[in-house]
């Protein structure tokens, strides 16, 4: 009988012994998940890499991908008084006459890209707690809030209230993804995160954050809430203090890639359909997947005609294929002129290699300019003139300036930086949007009217919300 | 003739008929609206009038932003006998004044709806430069803890100054600086508000003992510092006073400087040398 205890106690042992955890041992490696994937350093730096990849967009022409930045053009600079589609048919043209609508594809491909991007950046943020490294952890928080406010001050000015998303949400969270709040708390986040990112982030990279680029786009959200001009100015200055200049060339801006001018972009790699971009193409006639879009409208050509100076024959260009119309000569496929007819490219042009750049020094110093003047309509301080001089002389005016009104700044912002998704956001900010644009759309035979500056919430998301989400005026 | 009026009767008649006709069918085709129907719906979605006003470089031209919802017709009211009928609206009011703008928003169903704001015109002022605001300037008032160093005193930028007292001194004190070798002495006021961009001058008056090579330094620094090793960063414009000719007489001193992107700048004084410094009677002014 004791034997018989002495042995089950005996089993009992070698039985609770086996079940360790040794058993399942080694883990399964081909069931990757988001709550096991990142457990070090290592697999965070993965997905800091990855928001920037969401800003890439896939380089594709299927209308479910995301394709990021590339799209922005449309929203942005088409929907100004600078560009236009060829044709003027079809989705595309719905911005070149200012009838956009809710369930416009192109809109809803960049809202989705951006708020995907956010959500990319959220991973980092929820991830930080495996970086054992604190300085490692501080540099990827700054990385995660720069890409966020980015984001997010891209959003805001496209669509005015939003979401606010600032961490990771279950599916189920409805309320989260479907409330629209005010722009003021979703600046605020914006400049908190800015400030964390300026505090916690260096000036080794260009094609990623860095603290440069957090400072130019801080100084950018003041002067778009038209505030706090001397800290955005006071940031503006800082990037100046940074070693950064202007390239001699005008050209060499775009085609010498990451030059000392370059504060941030977004990197593309030719040929690699998972890393090249395709606006290039599409700015071309008929080289990518439309007629070709992105066209210089007449009045954007007066005005590089009459103010360009130097810029002028490095910003746009007849189309060699259709004599009456005009292309974007900045960002051409891979830097090839394609040819006799303007579109024949040794390389493969849908798949460029072009970087977009989204923050450069010229833009800084204009900025600089603008945070002198504030609230002001013109300015003659001595480093305000020095800044925009710097930005002339390039051009070829070296004729020294003595006072500078806000209208020379908003046409000098619009000859130096023509066709880099600037001009309808510095119109906006500028109080001019609606002088000028109904102006442009009446002599057109557009549609114009004050409710176009914000573009509608896509209708897909309207749908989705069962009735939380509001419509913008207009739609 | 007789005929013809003859002919006149039946042909009365006729006319009666048709007029009878045509007053029937006028009748009967009611214009006024009738309640609805099988069918037919209420207007679920009435007009919602709204706009949003924006005012120009110009300050009497304001331009109107309209975000009304189901609406198809419009009419702009400015308050000063300008109405206009587009979608948006821009108006430039007479004078500066208070004006009731409203927009009557309807559909093609006669129903309206209407926003009203009140509009503000003001000629907005150019405001004057700050005048710095140098407090104690001369070191002739004691501060509210009784001592005359205040508030040039910050005990993380350096040892305390001292006082001095004499009849050639204006207001009978002075900042004094003594042997520099054996002590850091610091006199340091900030938070003094300034508007940024602009040109100031700055004025005082030191003077140095005779003997060894001493100077005194001062140096108007952009904005707030904690620590006396921040200070070169922050330097907006210094001056170093090295002319040694005894207690008196002083030396004036002007420093011109631009505020820059500083909403505030700061005062720092120090000495080098064993001699003693003397510094008093600071005077801020906008450099026009």
């Amino acid at each position: 009988m004791k034997k018989i205890k002495n042995l089950t106690v005996l089993l009992i042992t070698v039985l609770l012994a086996s079940c360790s955890s040794d058993f399942l041992e080694p883990a399964p490696t081909s069931g990757v998940t988001s709550s096991t994937y990142y457990s070090t350093v290592d697999e965070v730096e993965t997905a800091v890499i990855n928001m920037y990849d969401g800003i890439q967009g896939v380089n594709s022409t299927d209308n479910d991908d995301n394709h990021g930045v590339m799209y922005e053009f449309y929203l942005t600079e088409m929907r100004s008084d600078n560009t236009r589609t060829k044709s003027g048919e079809g989705e595309a043209a719905q911005f070149d006459n200012f009838t956009v609508t809710p369930n416009n594809g192109i809109v809803s491909d960049y809202y989705s890209s951006f708020y995907n991007v956010i959500f990319r950046a959220n991973i980092v943020l929820d991830n930080l707690d495996v970086v054992e490294d604190a300085n490692v952890a501080a540099a990827f928080e700054g990385e995660a809030k720069f890409v966020r406010a980015y984001a997010y001050f891209n959003l805001v000015r496209l669509f005015g209230e939003i979401p606010l998303v600032d961490r990771v949400i279950a599916p189920s969270e409805t309320d989260v993804q479907f409330t629209r709040v005010p722009t003021a708390s979703v600046y605020a986040l914006i400049e908190s995160d800015l400030t964390t990112a300026i505090a916690t982030l260096n000036n080794d990279h260009k094609n990623r954050a860095s603290k440069a680029a957090a400072q130019a786009l801080l100084a950018k959200v003041y002067l778009t809430q038209k505030k706090n001009y001397t800290e955005a100015q006071g940031l503006c200055e800082a990037v100046m203090g940074s070693g950064f200049s202007l390239e001699l060339n005008f050209n060499d801006v775009f085609y010498n890639e990451n030059n000392n001018e370059v504060i941030f972009a977004i990197g593309y790699v030719p040929t690699l359909s998972s890393d090249s971009q395709n606006f290039s193409a599409e700015w071309m006639n008929a080289v990518g997947r439309t007629s070709g879009v992105n066209y210089v409208t007449t009045e954007a050509r007066a005005a590089l005609d009459a103010s360009g100076g130097d810029r002028t024959p490095y910003s746009y260009r007849q189309d060699l294929s259709q004599l009456s119309q005009y292309q974007v000569a900045k960002y051409l496929p891979n830097g090839e002129d394609g040819g006799a007819n303007g579109k024949t490219f040794v390389s493969d042009a849908t798949l460029a290699g072009n970087d977009w750049i989204v923050l450069r020094y010229a833009d800084v110093l204009l900025m600089h300019v603008e945070a002198i003047m504030g609230d002001n309509t013109e300015t003659s301080v001595e480093i305000a003139l020095s800044s925009f001089q710097k930005v002339r002389d390039r051009a070829g005016f070296t004729t020294p300036v003595t006072s500078i009104t806000k209208d020379e700044l908003l046409l000098e912002r619009r000859v130096e930086l023509a066709f880099e998704n600037h001009r309808l956001f510095d119109l906006i900010r500028f109080g001019k949007a609606e002088s000028v644009l109904s102006a442009f759309s009446s002599a057109n035979g557009y549609s114009y009217s004050s409710t176009d500056l914000l573009l509608p919430i896509p209708q897909n998301e309207i749908n989705l919300s069962k009735g939380v989400m509001t419509q913008n005026a207009g739609y | 003739m007789k005929n013809n009026s003859k002919h006149k009767g039946p042909f009365k008649a006729s006319v009666l008929m048709i007029l009878c006709l045509v007053l029937v069918v006028f009748t009967a085709c009611d214009y006024e609206y009738e309640l609805p129907e099988a069918n037919s719906k209420a207007d679920e979605t009435p007009p919602q009038a709204n706009f949003s006003a924006t005012v120009t470089d110009d300050f009497l031209t304001y331009t109107f932003g309209n975000s009304s919802t189901s609406a198809t017709d419009y009419l702009w009211d400015y308050g000063d006998g300008n109405t206009s009928t587009g979608v948006d609206g821009i108006n430039t009011f007479p004078d500066e004044g208070t004006y009731t703008v409203s927009l009557t928003a309807s559909d093609k169903l006669g129903v309206s709806s209407t926003y009203k704001m009140v509009i503000e015109v003001v000629e907005p002022e150019v405001p004057d430069a700050i005048v710095p605001k140098i407090l104690n300037p001369s070191f002739d008032e004691p501060g509210d803890n009784g001592k005359y160093t205040s508030p040039w005193v910050d005990s993380n930028m350096g040892k305390t100054i001292q006082i001095s007292s004499s009849s050639s001194f204006v207001g009978g004190k002075a900042g004094k600086f003594p042997d520099a070798v054996t002590n850091t002495r610091v006199a340091y006021q900030k938070d003094i508000a300034v508007t940024p961009n602009t040109e100031y001058a700055i004025t005082y008056n030191y003077s140095i003992e005779t003997g060894a090579p001493s100077s005194v330094i001062v140096a108007i620094l952009g904005g707030t510092v904690t620590s006396l090793g921040d200070a070169a960063a922050a330097t907006l414009k210094s001056h170093t006073g090295t002319i040694q000719a005894g207690k008196t007489p002083f030396e004036t001193v002007t420093i011109t400087f631009n505020s820059g992107a500083n909403n505030s700048i700061s005062i720092l004084i120090t000495n080098t040398g064993t001699e003693t410094g003397y510094v008093e009677e600071f005077k801020a002014a906008v450099n026009e």
